[in-house]
């Protein structure tokens, strides 16, 4: 699994929008979308809601968790617990990432909002290396983490499995060389 | 038969026009549509489909007059123009006549084939019914109009004796239309005109020109001997000339502007047939009342006039002597800068039958001031007035003498005339090679003459243009361009160029110094 | 009158689901509308092809060429001032929807209705509609079905004033009805012509294409900072060419604006209702575009350039100072003296001066003692236009990239065809395309002082002479910058130039009305000519030119080829020039 494949995952988080147009009710496989009235808000999963946004069909609602003030006080309480909290959605990186990408002009703050999605998606790398690199060193044998996001824990698991397999190999090896 | 929708497409038809929003909308659908009504139209007349009379007034008595005339057929009016009822006639008669006189191109072969020709010369001998004569009359006159058969066709009719004879009718509308059509046929060409002079048509046509005749009859009559005058192969007799000059002397005088060019047309059409009618014109005193008419404001008056004085000069010189003698040579220069190319062209074309006569009608011409601006229109008149340009330096080469050949070099003739060696027209050629050749005969007397001559032949690229019409495939052409390239320019290349020529490279002497002229007036600055 | 009246209904919900082929212009309106349209096309999925046109026979081959793409067409200031119709001769299915800022629009594509749709700006359409002439005074419905008769009556009357002995040998006498209604058709014929005499008598500019298709985006919903952007160059680039004249432009300026206000003020209110009532500016993101209205320095290039390099190319400001004259360039110095700016200042960028030397520059020019001294006002010294910012990157103002595009377009360095220019000129408008448009501004740069020595070698040599009505100005044959400077919108620029500078340096009292032609040989058998006219502040934007080349050219039968939408620029075979320019004199007294 590629960071693309979760991001695609990521997209069928259901989004509020304000439509621009008059459209009945269609039906996909993943669910009823729509009636759109124009203004009247309504949720689609985020990759309609680009494509809408795109053709400049709707205006997004950015989710509440995406402000400067909460972001704050998540980035706060995940920079005061030792172990990983809870965000407030389980895409919040790509989430924000694709609205920041598409749709800049509707996110109050987007530039601070970016940075402050950044730091706390480094500070819970951060935390992820320095956990994992005691986890190794102590070479026990399972962990137990709560609150890891999918794109966090795709992103070590090459490295992690990698890893473990090479000190594995290489633990093997050892005591032949050394005979 | 008209069914009904074919009365709801001439309804359409007619009343496009009158909602644009649809009639764009027409426009556009596209022109297929517009063919088509087109020949339908067509088709619906050759078929000959005729209409009863209440049927057409049911339909169209809201429409106009041209229309009903128009659903008349052929058939209908030919056997109702031969109606005892003098009604029926007389209508039948008219719409002939309407249907005749309502287009730029009338059917007239429909007419003559129908065989309405005598029908309507049957009516001319209605002498009870002056308004069927006038209208028969009319439709005549229309159908003379047409090509020479056609005209023909009205004169084997018989209708030339009737008309001559309604020239006597008491009522002038008869009188008047009679003439018209004896204009017409007058003007086909001179076997007309002589058969109609023959048949007695001058004497009462004359009697007409009297004080109390309304303008737009005088202008008909007026007409009428401008075609009396027409043609000069063979030219009217000299009988009938004689007798129309002194109304032609009358009518010169005339305030009408329509009839002044008429007339001098008919003049400058006379003086085209001959120095003996020439001759006539002079000795009955038109000259000084054509000369001013140069002058004259209307531009049409000045193209007769022009081209009458002009053919006077392609006269005798006696003759050509009683134009200058009249002072027309003062007219020249305003007529040589006229906007119109035309008169620029006519004038030059005069000035070189001037230029073609004595030394002395040569020294008028470049007395009056003239010569410049026909070097001017020789290097940028038009075509034809280029042509007529070269013609008339080329006749002063011949008739001038080394003086007045001199001044005319003097004034710059040589340029323009060697690019007009670039001209592709054979005649201007010749003419153009001639008139430098005789230009460099004249010089051949004096070496400083020639190599001046020759230096500016050579600068203006004119040299290059000659030795190129060697290869030209007119025999004329390059003999003269050979001749040319022979004789002045080829031994120079032998033999070593006269060590004086530098000093006296820009000043020449043309001219022979004889006692009595100074020096000064025959040295001349190049 | 078939302006459309509804472009929204009438134009973009008719090409929804059809194919279309876009002819673009090669000018930066043409280019900024084209791409407003694009984002207009995406949006609502509608498949197109483009094409970039730059002369006449570009649009009818590429007409032929492509005509079974599609039977949707759209022309971008191209081609409303001809008559398609005929000249292309599409098939009935196909239809023409046209936005074109040229004027007058040729009569036939207006009273079409059919095949042919002008997209007008629709607060605008009372006004275009008036200015064209009334249908039934120019089109007769009797005559369309009897052109025969036409052709006949006027070889007639030709006869009649050539010869009028031979042709009346025989005379028909008509009927007084008939004789009264082609007296009467006559009368009609010739008020005809002289209403289309007015009608096709100047040649001149109307609204901007960009700002027409602005305004449809905006009235469908789809307009955002970005197409805002693009139409306000698009308007510029009408000022720059003197398409229109300043106070049109500061109307259109005014109009803009409002846009600009409510494209870059967030709404208070989010629809959740949480904070934001009070939004700051910096509130958007640094990667969104902002755009600002400012009156900025009539200063060519400013933010690109030094003060001194950009006076020396700002057309009003060289001609203030008579920048050709030892004295200019001293009057120059001395100006910057009393604004107190150190000559090293000021050849600096202007990017990279002191930053108080820069505030205080743009106080100090409309300083009272200074106006006074130098002789101008605040419009010459300002002027009205837009400022736009994002990213971390220089500030641009819409003249920058008016000239930076139009450059692109205009170069001839390098072997590229009409699709290379095309589409680096695109690139360059688009924000993202950095490069693009720094190479552009370095080739503008590059572009005014080619025009600048140019215009110094005309005064050098007194080579800006008056013949007859106008003025002339001939460049040596041969010069390795004729192809430069024969380019459409330079060729102009340069007259406009030469025209502006002879004024300022010359006394005389006649040539203030006069308007210029430069003659630009092209190569051995051709040569350019492009006429502007007469130079002045306001309205000084119809050019006769078109209609007096078109009557020298056929008075003289020269070898005239209209190449261009423009009628004011023509090709000319150098055999005819002299008979022509002759006869050009004697047509415009």
């Amino acid at each position: 699994m590629d960071n693309e494949e979760v991001e695609f995952i990521a997209e069928n988080e259901l989004i509020t929008i304000i439509p621009n147009f008059q459209y009945k009710t269609f039906y996909l496989i993943g669910g009823d979308i729509g009636p759109f009235e124009p203004s009247v808000p309504t949720q689609v999963p985020l990759w309609l809601a680009v494509h809408f946004r795109q053709r400049q069909k709707c205006r997004i609602e950015c989710p509440s968790w995406i402000s400067v003030e909460k972001l704050e006080e998540i980035m706060n309480n995940e920079k005061s617990s030792e172990l990983f909290t809870q965000m407030p959605n389980a895409h919040y990186m790509e989430i924000t990432n694709v609205l920041l990408n598409c749709a800049p002009q509707d996110i109050p703050r987007a530039d601070e909002v970016k940075t402050l999605i950044k730091d706390i998606w480094d500070l819970r790398i951060a935390k992820l290396r320095s956990s994992m690199n005691e986890f190794i060193k102590s070479e026990s044998l399972h962990a137990k983490v709560n609150n890891l996001t999918l794109l966090e824990i795709n992103t070590v698991r090459n490295l992690l499995t990698k890893t473990l397999k090479e000190l594995h190999n290489l633990k093997q090896h050892v005591p032949v060389t050394d005979e | 038969m008209l069914n009904m929708e074919e009365k709801g497409r001439l309804k359409e038809y007619k009343y496009m026009g009158k909602d644009p929003e649809e009639c764009r909308r027409r426009r556009q659908e596209s022109s297929i549509q517009l063919r088509k009504t087109k020949k339908e139209d067509t088709v619906l007349k050759k078929r000959n489909i005729s209409l009863q009379a209440d049927e057409i007034n049911q339909i169209i008595s809201d429409q106009d007059d041209e229309l009903k005339q128009r659903q008349f057929s052929m058939e209908e009016i030919f056997s109702n123009s031969q109606s005892t009822d003098p009604t029926i006639r007389f209508n039948a008669v008219q719409s002939a006549r309407k249907l005749l006189s309502s287009d730029k191109n009338p059917p007239i072969d429909q007419f003559i084939d129908a065989k309405m020709l005598p029908v309507l010369v049957d009516c001319l001998n209605q002498n009870d019914q002056p308004n069927l004569q006038f209208e028969a009359a009319w439709a005549l006159t229309n159908i003379a109009s047409g090509t020479s058969a056609q005209t023909q066709s009205v004169v084997m009719a018989g209708a030339v004796e009737h008309f001559l004879r309604l020239l006597q009718s008491p009522h002038q509308n008869v009188c008047e239309q009679a003439v018209w059509a004896l204009g017409n046929i007058i003007g086909d060409g001179p076997y007309c005109r002589d058969l109609v002079i023959k048949l007695g048509v001058v004497d009462p046509l004359l009697q007409f020109i009297n004080p109390n005749i309304p303008m737009p009859f005088l202008r008909n009559v007026t007409w009428v001997i401008v075609n009396l005058c027409r043609s000069k192969d063979p030219p009217p007799p000299q009988e009938t000339i004689r007798q129309l000059l002194p109304a032609l002397a009358f009518l010169i005088q005339n305030p009408d502007t329509n009839i002044l060019v008429d007339t001098v047309w008919a003049i400058s059409y006379l003086t085209d047939a001959g120095n003996n009618i020439i001759q006539m014109i002079i000795d009955a005193g038109f000259v000084p009342y054509l000369v001013p008419l140069l002058g004259h404001s209307e531009v049409k008056v000045v193209t007769a006039a022009l081209r009458a004085i002009g053919n006077i000069v392609t006269g005798t010189d006696q003759q050509t002597q009683e134009v200058i003698d009249k002072d027309a040579l003062k007219y020249f220069h305003a007529l040589l800068n006229h906007p119109k190319p035309k008169i620029n062209k006519e004038s030059v074309w005069f000035l070189s039958n001037i230029t073609a006569g004595t030394k002395a009608q040569v020294q008028a011409v470049i007395d009056a001031g003239l010569i410049p601006q026909v070097i001017h229109l020789l290097s940028r008149g038009d075509l034809a007035t280029k042509r007529e340009a070269a013609w008339c330096i080329n006749n002063l080469s011949l008739s001038g003498n080394k003086e007045q050949v001199a001044y005319v070099l003097q004034q710059g003739a040589i340029a323009p005339l060697c690019q007009a060696l670039s001209i592709e027209d054979p005649q201007v050629l010749v003419v153009v090679l001639d008139a430098l050749n005789n230009i460099l005969k004249l010089a051949v007397g004096d070496e400083n003459d020639l190599l001046s001559v020759t230096g500016q032949i050579e600068e203006c690229g004119g040299l290059d243009k000659i030795e190129e019409l060697q290869n030209h495939r007119n025999e004329e052409i390059y003999k003269l361009a050979f001749d040319i390239i022979d004789k002045y320019f080829t031994d120079e290349d032998d033999e070593d160029l006269p060590v004086n020529i530098s000093e006296n490279q820009n000043t020449y002497n043309f001219g022979i110094q004889t006692p009595g002229t100074s020096s000064e007036q025959s040295r001349f600055e190049f | 009158m078939v302006f459309i009246k509804d472009a929204k209904k009438e134009f973009l919900d008719q090409i929804i689901n059809k194919r279309v082929l876009v002819f673009v212009h090669l000018d930066v309106d043409a280019l900024c509308s084209w791409k407003i349209l694009q984002h207009l096309l995406h949006c609502e999925h509608i498949l197109y092809s483009v094409i970039p046109i730059n002369s006449k026979q570009a649009l009818e081959d590429a007409y032929n060429q492509h005509k079974q793409v599609a039977n949707n067409i759209i022309l971008i200031n191209c081609g409303a001032t001809l008559d398609l119709v005929e000249i292309l001769q599409p098939p009935e299915e196909t239809i023409f929807y046209l936005i074109d800022s040229l004027r007058p629009l040729e009569v036939r594509n207006v009273y079409n209705g059919i095949q042919i749709k002008i997209i007008v700006l629709q607060n605008e359409l009372g006004i275009e509609q008036k200015l064209v002439p009334e249908y039934e005074d120019i089109f007769d419905e009797e005559e369309e079905n009897d052109e025969e008769n036409e052709e006949e009556e006027d070889g007639d009357e030709n006869l009649d004033e050539e010869e009028p002995e031979r042709n009346r040998s025989k005379r028909k006498r008509f009927d007084p009805e008939y004789l009264e209604k082609m007296h009467a058709k006559r009368e009609w014929e010739s008020k005809r012509s002289k209403i289309l005499f007015e009608y096709y008598k100047y040649t001149y500019h109307r609204c901007s294409s960009s700002l027409v298709l602005f305004d449809l985006a905006w009235k469908s919903a789809k307009d955002n900072n970005d197409l805002l952007w693009w139409s306000i160059i698009g308007l510029t680039e009408q000022l720059i060419n003197c398409k229109i004249d300043r106070d049109i432009y500061t109307r259109y300026v005014v109009e803009l604006n409002s846009h600009v206000l409510r494209h870059n003020h967030r709404p208070a209110v989010n629809a959740l209702g949480t904070s934001n009532t009070n939004p700051a500016p910096d509130d958007v993101s640094i990667n969104c575009l902002k755009i600002s209205h400012l009156d900025d320095l009539n200063m060519v290039l400013l933010r690109h350039w030094s003060i001194l390099e950009s006076i020396y190319h700002s057309i009003d400001l060289a001609c203030l100072f008579k920048m050709w004259t030892n004295k200019g360039k001293k009057k120059l110095n001395e100006f910057l003296a009393d604004l107190g700016l150190p000559l090293n200042e000021c050849k600096q960028k202007f990017a990279y001066m002191d930053s108080s030397f820069k505030n205080d520059f743009k106080m100090l020019v409309a300083s009272e003692n200074i106006k006074e001294k130098y002789r101008y006002d605040e419009n010459f010294i300002y002027l009205s236009t837009f400022i736009a910012s994002f990213g971390y990157t220089n500030k641009l103002t819409a003249f920058d990239m008016a000239y930076a595009v139009e450059a692109l377009m205009e170069n001839v360095d390098g072997e590229k065809n009409l699709s290379d220019k095309f589409i680096e000129a695109l690139n360059c408008l688009n924000r993202e395309n950095l490069k693009a448009l720094e190479c552009g501004i370095e080739t503008a740069k590059n572009h005014l002082k080619k025009i600048y020595q140019q215009i110094q070698n005309f005064i050098d040599m007194n080579q800006i002479v008056a013949s007859g009505p106008f003025l002339q100005v001939f460049l040596e044959e041969g010069s390795n910058e004729n192809p430069f400077f024969s380019q459409i919108f330079t060729s102009k620029k340069l007259a406009r130039f030469a025209l502006q500078s002879y004024l300022a340096l010359t006394k005389g009292k006649k040539v203030r009305n006069m308007p210029l032609i430069v003659c630009i040989p092209l190569n051995e058998s051709n040569t350019l000519i492009a006429g502007v006219p007469p130079y002045r502040a306001t309205n000084n934007t119809e050019n006769c030119f078109g209609l007096a080349f078109d009557e020298a050219a056929e008075k003289t039968k020269s070898r005239v080829n209209f190449s261009y939408f423009d009628t004011s620029i023509i090709e000319i075979n150098n055999e005819d020039k002299s008979k022509f320019l002759d006869a050009l004199v004697a047509v415009m007294q």
